[in-house]
C-alpha cells in the first residue's frame, strides 16, 4: 500500500512535470536512432550493386581535367572502373577486390597491382587516395556519435551529426562531421579532421534527382583543405541499382577486355 | 737611424741560431699540419658537395616557383623560357643540365614497387654522373635512346637482367596516365641511398612517357672549381626573366647539407684550437726567453742613452721577422705536399672504399689548393704573435737601467 502510494505520487508528478515542461512535437534522435539514421546513410549510395557512368574533373590551380569512365560495383569489395576519355588514357581499367587495387594499362598490355607502399598515393590523380577507396570503415559501428543540430544544405534539412572513432577501431580520422538529408538519408556533406582535429577536406554533394530508380546527389566534390584552388568534382551521368553482375567481372582476367 | 732597427732585430735572430730556427721550426710545422688538415677537410666537402649535387641537384637549381613547394609533375616548366646558351656563356658556369625527376610505380610480373624517373640528356649526363664507371652490364644510353637503365638494387629486387623489360606507371603532366614497357639496356652499380631506386631514361623518353612535350622539372647549373657560388647565383637570377621561374643555390635546396658542412666545421676548428694552444705557449716561449736572457743588455742599452721605443721595435720586429720566416718556411713545406696528393689522389682500398663507392663517392682522397686556407691560418699565426708581442712591449715600457742590469 505504502510503496504504491510512492509509486503513485511518483507518477502523477511525472505526468504533471510534463504539462509544466511539454515535450517537443519534432522529437530529436537519440544515439540508437542516429546509429540508425548513418545506417540508412550509408547504405544509400551502396546498394548490392551498381552499373554507372561518371564525369570527374580535376581542377588544379594550372590545369582542369576531365575523364569520363564507366563504373560496376558489387557490394563493398568489388568495383571495376573502365576510362572513356581522354583518349590517351582511354582503357585504363581499375579493380578494387576487397583490399587489393589492381590496374590495367591498354599501352603496355599489362596488369599492375598497387602495392602496399603506394596505396596513400593519389588516385588517379584526384584528390583522393588509393586508401580512401579501399578501407572500408562503418560509419555505424566504428564510430560513437552525437548530433549537432539541423541544417540546410543545397534545399535539403540536414542532421548534423559529428563522428569520433571508436578506441578500438582503425579509423585514420580524427573525427568526421556528416550533414544527412533527414527526409532522405543522402549524405550532403562531409568533413573529414585528422588526428589533431586539422580539417583535411570537405566533400559536398548536389543536384539531388531521380537517377536509377532514387533520389540521390548526382554530383560530389572533394576539397582538399591544405591545398587552395583544387578540388576533385565526380557527376553521375546515369546509374543504375541493382543489377545482376557477374562475379567473373571483378577478375584480372577480366579486366584486359572490358567491353563499356 | 730609423731604419737601423731592421738591421739590428734581423742581427738579433742568429745570435742564437738554433733556438731561432726551432721557433721557425714549430710555427712552421704547425702551419703545415694546420693548412694540410683545413685543405683536405676542404676538398673532401667540396667533392662530396661535388657528387652529390652536380648529378643530381645542381649547384644552382632553376625550377618553377610552385615546384619549391611541392615537387610534382604539374610543376613542369617549359625549357622555352630559358635560354640554356645564354646560361653556358656566364664565366665560371661548367655546364648546364635540364632534368626531369619524378616517381612512378615500377613493376615486373606481380613485383611492383615505386621508383624514381630520371630523364638525362645522355651525351652530357652520363660524363657527369660517371655513368660509365658505374656500368656493371649492358650499355649507356644515347640521347634518342627508348630503352632505360637501372640499379643494381633494382635489378636484383625485380630479378631482372639486361634485355628484360620493366613496366612504368605513373601520372604525367597534368594528370595525363604515364605507362610504358621499358627494355632495359643497362645496369648501374649504385647500391645504396636515394639514387640506388631510380630508373635512367633519355629526356625524349621521359617528356614522351610523362605527356611533357618541350618540358623539364628542373635545370641544372654547376659551377667550376673554386669559382664564386654566390656570384653565379646572381648572375644566373638576372638572366631569368620569367616570373614563374626562381634560381637557388644548393645552400637553400639543401640547407640541411649545408648545416652538416658547417657542424664539421666547428669539429675541425676544435681540433686547429688544440694544435694552436701548443703553438702559443711555443712562441710565448721564445718572446719570455728574447726579453729575459736579455735584460743586462736592455739596461746597457738604456743607459748609454738608446730610447725604450727603439728597444721595443728592435724586439717586436726580432719577433715578427721569427714569425713571418715561420708561415714562411710552413707554407714552403706544406705547399709540394699538398701539390703532389692534389695531383695524385690516394685511391682508397678496402671496407671505406667500398663504403664510399655505395654513397656514390669516388674511392679517392684528396687535397685542396684554395687560398683562402693558406690565408686564414697564417692570419691566426700573425694575430697570436701580434697579442703575445704586447707582453714584450709592457715590460719594456716598466724597464729601469738600474732594475735590469741587477745581477739576480
Amino acid at each position: 500500500m505504502k510503496i504504491s502510494g510512492i509509486i503513485t505520487l511518483m507518477l502523477l508528478g511525472v505526468f504533471g512535470m510534463s504539462f509544466l515542461f511539454p515535450v517537443n512535437e519534432e522529437r530529436t534522435p537519440q544515439s540508437e536512432d542516429l546509429k540508425e539514421i548513418i545506417r540508412k546513410a550509408e547504405n544509400r549510395m551502396e546498394g548490392e550493386s551498381s552499373i554507372a557512368s561518371m564525369k570527374i574533373t580535376i581542377v588544379r590551380p594550372k590545369y582542369t581535367r576531365d575523364m569520363t569512365l564507366k563504373a560496376w560495383t558489387k557490394g563493398d569489395d568489388y568495383s571495376l572502373m573502365y576510362i572513356m576519355t581522354p583518349s590517351r588514357d582511354q582503357g585504363t581499367t581499375y579493380l578494387k577486390r576487397s583490399k587489393e587495387i589492381w590496374y590495367y594499362l591498354p599501352s603496355v598490355e599489362r596488369n599492375i597491382k598497387m602495392p602496399p607502399s603506394m596505396m596513400s598515393q593519389s588516385w588517379m590523380g584526384t584528390d583522393m587516395s588509393n586508401d580512401d577507396l579501399v578501407k572500408r570503415t562503418s560509419m555505424a559501428n566504428d564510430f560513437t556519435h552525437k548530433l549537432l543540430g539541423s541544417e540546410t544544405i543545397d534545399g535539403h534539412d540536414c542532421h548534423k551529426i559529428q563522428l569520433i572513432p571508436k578506441e578500438s577501431a582503425d579509423v585514420i580520422w580524427g573525427k568526421i562531421e556528416i550533414w544527412v538529408d533527414k527526409k532522405l538519408y543522402n549524405i550532403m556533406k562531409q568533413k573529414s579532421y585528422d588526428e589533431d582535429m586539422e580539417l583535411v577536406n570537405t566533400m559536398n554533394a548536389s543536384n539531388v534527382k531521380m537517377m536509377g530508380g532514387e533520389e540521390i546527389p548526382t554530383k560530389m566534390e572533394i576539397v582538399p583543405a591544405d591545398k587552395p584552388n583544387q578540388k576533385t568534382v565526380m557527376t553521375y551521368l546515369s546509374i543504375q541499382f541493382n543489377v545482376d553482375i557477374p562475379d567473373h567481372y571483378f577478375t584480372t582476367q577480366y579486366m584486359t577486355k572490358v567491353k563499356p | 737611424m730609423k731604419g737601423k732597427f731592421f738591421i739590428l732585430a734581423w742581427r738579433n735572430i742568429w745570435r742564437k741560431k738554433i733556438r731561432s730556427f726551432l721557433t721557425m721550426l714549430l710555427i712552421g710545422l704547425f702551419l703545415t699540419i694546420v693548412i694540410f688538415f683545413l685543405q683536405m677537410q676542404k676538398w673532401t666537402w667540396m667533392n662530396q658537395i661535388d657528387t652529390s649535387l652536380s648529378g643530381y641537384v645542381g649547384y644552382i637549381q632553376i625550377t618553377d616557383t610552385a615546384f619549391v613547394k611541392e615537387k610534382s609533375m604539374d610543376n613542369m616548366f617549359s625549357l622555352d623560357k630559358i635560354n640554356l646558351e645564354e646560361l653556358r656563356s656566364i664565366e665560371g658556369v661548367r655546364g648546364v643540365y635540364p632534368r626531369i625527376q619524378s616517381g612512378v610505380l615500377a613493376s615486373v610480373g606481380i613485383r611492383s614497387k615505386s621508383a624514381g624517373v630520371l630523364g638525362i640528356n645522355p651525351s652530357d649526363d652520363n660524363d657527369l654522373m660517371k655513368l660509365e664507371q658505374k656500368l656493371s652490364e649492358g650499355e649507356l644510353l644515347d640521347n634518342d635512346d627508348d630503352q632505360i637503365l637501372i640499379t643494381n638494387q633494382m635489378a636484383k629486387f625485380y630479378k631482372v637482367k639486361v634485355g628484360d623489360s620493366l613496366i612504368l606507371f605513373g601520372s604525367g603532366y597534368q594528370g595525363y596516365t604515364a605507362a610504358g614497357n621499358y627494355r632495359i639496356k643497362g645496369i648501374v652499380r649504385i647500391p645504396a641511398g636515394d639514387m640506388s631506386n631510380m630508373v635512367y631514361m633519355s629526356m625524349k623518353e621521359a617528356q614522351h612517357i610523362f605527356a611533357a612535350n618541350g618540358m623539364v622539372t628542373a635545370v641544372l647549373v654547376n659551377i667550376e672549381e673554386g669559382a664564386d657560388l654566390y656570384k653565379i647565383t646572381d648572375e644566373v637570377k638576372s638572366k631569368i626573366t620569367d616570373k614563374s621561374l626562381i634560381a637557388r643555390n644548393w645552400e637553400e635546396v639543401m640547407p640541411e647539407l649545408k648545416s652538416g658542412m658547417e657542424l664539421d666545421t666547428v669539429s675541425n676548428q676544435m681540433m686547429t684550437g688544440i694544435l694552436l694552444l701548443i703553438v702559443c705557449f711555443g712562441i710565448f716561449g721564445t718572446i719570455v726567453m728574447t726579453y729575459s736572457e736579455r735584460l743586462f743588455e736592455f739596461g746597457i742599452l738604456l743607459s748609454i742613452g738608446m730610447s725604450k721605443r727603439m728597444i721595443m721595435l728592435v724586439t717586436v720586429a726580432e719577433i715578427y721577422f721569427l714569425m713571418l720566416l715561420g708561415v714562411f718556411l710552413g707554407c714552403l713545406i706544406v705547399t709540394p705536399i699538398l701539390y703532389s696528393i692534389h695531383n695524385n689522389p690516394i685511391q682508397l682500398t678496402g671496407n671505406a672504399a667500398e663504403t664510399m663507392i655505395e654513397y656514390g663517392i669516388d674511392p679517392i682522397m684528396s687535397v685542396g689548393l684554395y687560398p683562402s686556407e693558406y690565408i686564414n691560418s697564417s692570419m691566426i699565426i700573425i694575430i697570436i704573435t701580434f697579442i703575445m708581442s704586447l707582453y714584450v712591449i709592457f715590460k719594456i715600457r716598466k724597464l729601469t737601467p738600474l732594475d735590469a742590469m741587477k745581477k739576480h
